[in-house]
């Protein structure tokens, strides 16, 4: 495929994918809706209405300020979204992505006071957060009640709130589109199933309710499709469990096994398993527990820890996913396998998920942020080099750009050092920019696509001052 | 181009400076009379000459063709005289009182010309004819077709030889502006010093500027300054007859400006009789004479279709190369697809074909179609000549009506009039371009040998005959000896990669040709010939990967005397297992730098900086858009493998397979000198064994080394590259992608595309609905379930 065309995919991927961070927006101030309505029988409005007025109390619009490395740079920059507080103590649930890398959070209550939130806890692969408004008044604060997402259905009217665009509280009215999507197979989004709705959700939705019309909270609304015609929550009973896991150790803590699961009838690859029950293992990572364990691809998972598992359609991966990356850490656990017309019993011992995401730095004088390379975030560098650190961006312009170097160019040496880690990056550069003696330019040593290439960062040049 | 520009820069020179000295020189000799007798014959002996163009019906449009050079640029010249309602003013002199007018060969069609008028000295207008072509001087002569009017010719007197060169004056007419002036002047010195069969004491002049590279009419102008406003007075000086006087002053005959006057007429007519009265060709005479050639030469003359195999395009990054590539072959009324040409018969069943043919032409010619007598027959291609660019094709059946013999002509006298054949395409037939034209200029060239280059310039592959219509020569391209090479090392590679250019055309005469007809296999170029499929595919190798040195890396790595300031020198980064590099003992870090080839006289850098539009340091492949935050598994796979033609091997191959070659690289700092054979490479990706299966939309390879290294795979790794994945097939809806890995099959390992098909085989055999594929792609693996309803046991190719 030609590039342009794949750079045509990648735009429409781009835009089909995006988290609902608003963009800073002057705020404007919308005015209460009405409450004297006139009232109907079985009066539709007053229905809304009410649910409505249930919730927006809980509704806060949330305003962190956080630091990115997405350009090359170091950059602070206040991004908007939405939560909704769930105990009159003051905690609010919103999406990872809003308050992710987030120096400082102002929250906006519905009485328009502006509230300091602290971070709680998050996890990326659910793209769940949990903050806490630092709330020093006397009443308590007004809180959402969650539904049992597993009673939703198909067709029953929703409401999406949030702070869409920056702008106060707002409400879109749909109905729910699909109650078990499942988007894991080109998104790192693998451990739950989503809500699917055509309630209108904008950028700064991210991290609002999606709420039912009795009032409850039956989701947090994530992700959206097509300039927000189609969104996706996270259905409120993950929520909880998640919430409950971020409350108690500020994060989730999954095993890691190595096992990549693929539904028995995948309908994404056509393929259809004769089995009526189990899942099956379509991959065994490289030096991961489960091939040590002896897992094959082609097996057939049938039971963990006598548990059956049940993988029929990719709709029940994501409790599998949770069932393995809740298996205690270092504890064998009992797989029982079909290996053909074979059953077998396996023991894999799991091993602690290790960091999905790797730690930034600013090579500021350089134009250029690098990162390091985990297995879950960066699979293709991993498959290159196991512990590394890779270029996340280089500015335009800048020296790293002068220089050739690329996003995705994995460091192996800086001058005559060899570099590891960030913590190694970041030795070398201070070292480097703190030698005046220096001519001020350093031969890095990259892998590019497998394959080693010298390249020489002159940085006498500093474009901060141009600025 | 030799420019009308510096001869009329110099023409002025003389008016200004020279007749002084003629002057004086008359002067000295207290002779006015003499100079007003001069003046006064010039006077009614010269005139200008108008010639009014039109554009004939039957002439296609002018389009530019490479090989044709200027002669379809005089067409451009026509046109523009057309265009701009302009005529053509030369200078002619007035040979008798019948109205006879010496003007020089310009080279004009007929069929161009729509009026010739020629002014007399009082300014009246009388309309002319061409009667005709003198073969022993470069002129023509004109016949006015009224009587004159008060207008008599100078009173020539016979004369046999200039017997001192100081004894003769030229009167000439020339123009500046509006006015004409008439100048006399001493005919320059020059004696012969050394020749080839020429007696030491003859000696040649060159008429008012001693020595001066020769002009030739009608030929040798820069085109872009014919464009220009000043055209008519370009044309006009440069082949400008002049008046011949004797020390007497008296009108002997006629020069030619820009040609050597010879005293004793040995192979250019001066003297006034000889030119009135000696060997020429009528027109009218011309015309049978082109017709009776077309049909005798014609017989012999075959068109040959030649269709290329038709080739999928692989050269991923060389994309743009192929589309200059294709543009310049559509020139030459080429494509991709086939090519037209014509082919003198030259054996019973024998043409010799007078184009070049590449190495990458030659290599996929599929099938040539040779039309004899309106019959299609099949030709074979032999092979192409390494001297000269023309190649051979047989007749695989039957015989040729005629042919040439080639026996021994003898080459036609400097000046001479000879007939040159150009076979082209027109108007959807077979049609032969039949001109006029004869040679004066040898010039040193390839190998320091002398070439003859006709007068007046004419398309590579054009035949030269006698007025028999026998073979003399052929005016072709002059192969050199590694010009490719000496592309690639000169920067424009390229461009270059399997083209020919055919090198600077000259005549080739009988001897020369026959030689090569006797002997064909002994010169030919051994590279240039037929290749299967799978043979063009396969490539030379070193057995590495590399990176270019910049100057700053050179100097980072201290070798910047080495890398001539890091303008030569690839940096080696991979080094492939039982490759020719690795026995050398080339290690990663390496630094290559030339390669010597008794195919160039000097060694080659290796710089590839010095491709001018960086398509071999261009990194088409580092560049990764996605975000791995949002997508971890990107629908789209791409090739992690680097490509196999870059600058080192398209060096290499253009030296040739078993060629030897010296390489010159930097270990450790030290300069090593290897000796090596250009060896073929093992199959890579392009040239790997492969299995295509349309119904179910798969198309699998061999893994290959170079992508064995590139994913990193153990030797024992069995699995085979998917390489191409149909819409819509049963492949596609798997969600198979192209440069995945297939491992397995229905769980059993899987090593080759030969044995993928005949797991196929067995599978569509056992009529299994399904084959249950394990795909890999960079260390992850999935399952994906091939459906094979719609594939039939039998068909799977």
């Amino acid at each position: 495929m030609s590039k342009v065309l794949r750079l045509a995919v990648l735009t429409v991927m781009l835009v089909v994918v995006v988290p609902f961070v608003g963009v800073a927006e002057q705020v404007q101030e919308n005015k209460s809706p009405g409450t004297s309505e006139q009232k109907r029988p079985l009066d539709f409005e007053e229905i809304i209405t009410t649910a409505k007025e249930k919730v927006f109390p809980a509704l806060v619009y949330v305003k962190p300020i956080r630091e990115t490395y997405d350009e090359g740079e170091k950059e602070r920059e206040q991004v908007f979204g939405s939560g909704v507080i769930i105990s009159p103590d003051g905690l609010v649930v919103t999406n990872h992505h809003v308050v992710d890398r987030s120096i400082k959070i102002n929250c906006v209550l519905w009485n328009k006071e502006q509230v300091p939130a602290t971070l709680i806890g998050q996890d990326k692969e659910t793209d769940l957060a949990l903050i806490r408004l630092e709330w020093e008044g006397e009443e308590p604060l007004p809180f959402g009640e969650f539904a049992d997402s597993d009673e939703v259905t198909e067709g029953q009217f929703v409401m999406a709130l949030g702070a869409p665009f920056g702008f106060t509280r707002s409400i879109s009215l749909g109905i729910l589109s699909n109650t078990q999507r499942y988007i894991g197979f080109r998104t790192i989004y693998k451990y739950n199933l989503w809500l699917q709705t055509d309630a209108a959700i904008n950028p700064g939705n991210s991290g609002g309710p999606l709420v039912d019309t009795k009032g409850r909270i039956i989701g947090i609304n994530t992700l959206q499709l097509c300039w927000g015609s189609v969104g996706f929550s996270i259905p409120s009973n993950e929520v909880q469990k998640i919430v409950a896991r971020l409350k108690e150790d500020g994060k989730v803590v999954r095993t890691w096994t190595g096992i990549q699961l693929q539904a028995l009838k995948d309908f994404d690859s056509n393929t259809f398993i004769d089995s009526t029950e189990g899942v099956l293992v379509k991959g065994v990572e490289e030096d991961s527990p489960a091939q040590r364990a002896g897992l094959a691809t082609g097996d057939i998972l049938l039971s963990l820890n006598g548990q059956k598992v049940s993988g029929m359609y990719v709709e029940q991966l994501p409790p599998i996913r949770w069932a393995l990356g809740d298996l205690p850490v270092d504890k064998p656990a009992k797989l029982t396998i079909k290996r053909g017309s074979e059953v077998r019993q396996l023991s894999l011992t799991p091993v602690l998920k290790g960091e999905v995401e790797g730690e930034d730095f600013d090579c500021h004088r350089w134009n250029m942020t690098v990162k390091g390379i985990t297995k879950h975030a960066n699979p293709t560098l991993y498959f290159y080099r196991k512990k590394g650190v890779f270029i996340r961006a280089v500015r335009y312009p800048g020296n790293a750009e002068d220089a050739g170097l690329k996003r995705h160019d994995i460091l192996l040496k800086i001058g005559t050092e060899k570099i590891e880690t960030v913590e190694d990056v970041k030795r070398v550069y201070d070292d480097l920019l703190a030698d005046e003696e220096r001519e001020k330019k350093v031969l890095i040593t990259i892998l590019r696509d497998g394959l080693e290439r010298l390249l020489v960062l002159d940085y006498r040049r500093d474009y901060e001052k141009e600025d | 181009m030799r420019g009308g520009r510096f001869w009329i820069a110099l023409f002025v020179v003389s008016l200004l400076v020279v007749p002084e000295f003629g002057c004086a020189a008359i002067r000295a000799k207290g002779d006015r009379g003499r100079r007003a007798g001069m003046l006064e014959a010039g006077r009614t002996g010269l005139c200008r000459v108008h010639y009014y163009f039109k554009r004939p019906p039957d002439e296609p449009p002018v389009t530019f063709d490479p090989w044709s050079g200027m002669q379809e640029l005089t067409r451009f010249q026509y046109d523009s005289f057309i265009d701009k309602q302009m005529s053509l003013v030369a200078v002619g002199l007035l040979l008798d009182d019948a109205g006879r007018v010496l003007v020089s060969d310009m080279h004009f069609e007929d069929k161009y010309i729509d009026r010739i008028e020629v002014v007399g000295p009082d300014g009246t207008k009388y309309p002319a004819e061409r009667e005709k072509l003198l073969d022993r001087a470069p002129a023509e002569i004109l016949r006015i077709t009224e009587p004159l009017k008060d207008w008599t010719a100078p009173r020539f007197v016979m004369q046999e030889q200039i017997t001192q060169p100081e004894s003769a004056y030229v009167v000439t007419l020339s123009q500046t502006g509006q006015e004409w002036w008439l100048s006399i002047q001493p005919v320059g010195d020059s004696y012969m010093y050394e020749g080839s069969g020429s007696a030491p004491e003859r000696f040649s002049s060159e008429m008012g500027m001693g020595v001066l590279e020769a002009m030739m009419p009608g030929g040798s102008y820069d085109p872009l300054f014919m464009f220009g406003t000043a055209m008519s007075e370009a044309m006009a000086a440069s082949g400008a007859p002049a008046l011949l006087c004797n020390d007497k002053g008296q009108p002997i005959g006629a020069a030619v400006a820009g040609w050597p006057l010879e005293p004793d007429q040995k192979t250019a007519d001066w003297q006034h009789e000889r030119l009135l009265d000696g060997p020429a060709i009528a027109f009218s005479e011309l015309e049978e004479l082109v017709e009776n050639c077309r049909q005798e030469f014609g017989k012999k003359i075959c068109k040959c279709r030649i269709v290329y195999r038709q080739e999928a395009e692989e050269r991923r990054s060389l994309d743009f190369m192929l589309m200059i590539q294709r543009s310049m072959r559509a020139m030459t009324g080429e494509d991709e697809k086939e090519w037209t040409t014509y082919g003198l018969a030259v054996a019973p069943d024998r043409l010799l074909v007078p184009y070049p043919i590449g190495r990458d032409q030659a290599a996929k010619i599929e099938k040539i179609e040779v039309t004899v007598e309106d019959q299609v027959r099949e030709g074979e291609f032999i092979g192409a000549f390494q001297d000269v660019g023309a190649f051979l094709v047989d007749l695989k059946e039957g015989t040729l009506p005629a042919f040439s013999d080639m026996t021994e002509q003898e080459r036609p006298d400097r000046m001479r009039l000879f007939l040159t054949v150009a076979a082209e395409q027109k108007f959807g037939k077979k049609h032969l371009r039949v001109r006029p034209n004869r040679w004066f200029q040898e010039t040193r060239g390839y190998k320091d040998r002398y070439y003859i280059s006709p007068v007046h310039s004419l398309p590579q592959g054009t035949w030269i005959l006698d007025r028999d219509f026998d073979f003399v020569g052929l005016h072709a391209g002059q192969r050199m000896e590694g010009e490719e090479l000496h592309g690639l090392s000169s920067g424009i590679q390229s461009l270059m990669m399997g083209e020919l250019t055919g090198g600077t055309a000259r005549i080739f005469w009988t001897p020369e040709i026959s030689a090569m007809l006797s002997d064909p296999v002994a010169h030919f170029d051994r590279q240039v010939r037929f290749k299967t499929k799978e043979e063009a595919k396969r490539i030379v190798w070193l057995g590495v990967e590399f990176n270019p040195l910049t100057r700053e890396l050179a100097k980072q790595l201290d070798v910047e005397k080495e890398s001539k300031d890091g303008k030569v020198g690839l940096h080696v980064n991979r080094v492939y297992k039982e490759s020719p590099a690795q026995r050398m003992g080339i290690n990663v870090g390496d630094i290559l730098l030339r390669i010597e080839t008794r195919k160039r006289p000097h060694p080659i850098d290796l710089s590839p900086s010095e491709d001018p539009f960086g398509f071999l340091s261009f990194d088409w492949d580092g560049s990764d858009y996605m975000d791995y935050q949002y997508v971890e598994e990107y629908g789209e796979t791409e090739p992690k493998w680097p490509l196999r033609l870059n600058y080192l091997t398209m060096l290499l191959q253009t030296i040739g397979e078993g060629e030897k070659a010296t390489l010159t690289y930097l270990h450790d700092g030290h300069e090593l000198t290897e000796e090596f054979i250009i060896a073929g490479a093992p199959r890579d990706f392009i040239s790997a064994r492969k299995y295509k299966n349309k119904k179910i939309g798969l198309t699998v390879k061999d893994l290959t080394y170079e992508v064995r290294a590139s994913l990193r795979l153990a030797d024992e790794k069995k699995a085979v590259v998917v390489s191409k994945i149909e819409p819509g097939s049963p492949a596609e809806v798997a969600n198979v992608r192209p440069f995945e890995l297939i491992t397995a099959i229905d769980g059993v390992s899987v090593g080759s595309a030969e044995e993928f098909e005949e797991r196929v085989k067995q599978g569509l055999e056992a009529k299994k609905q399904r084959l249950r594929l394990t795909v890999e792609y960079l260390g992850k693996s999935r399952l994906a379930d091939l459906d094979l309803s719609q594939a039939k046991a039998g068909e799977e190719q």
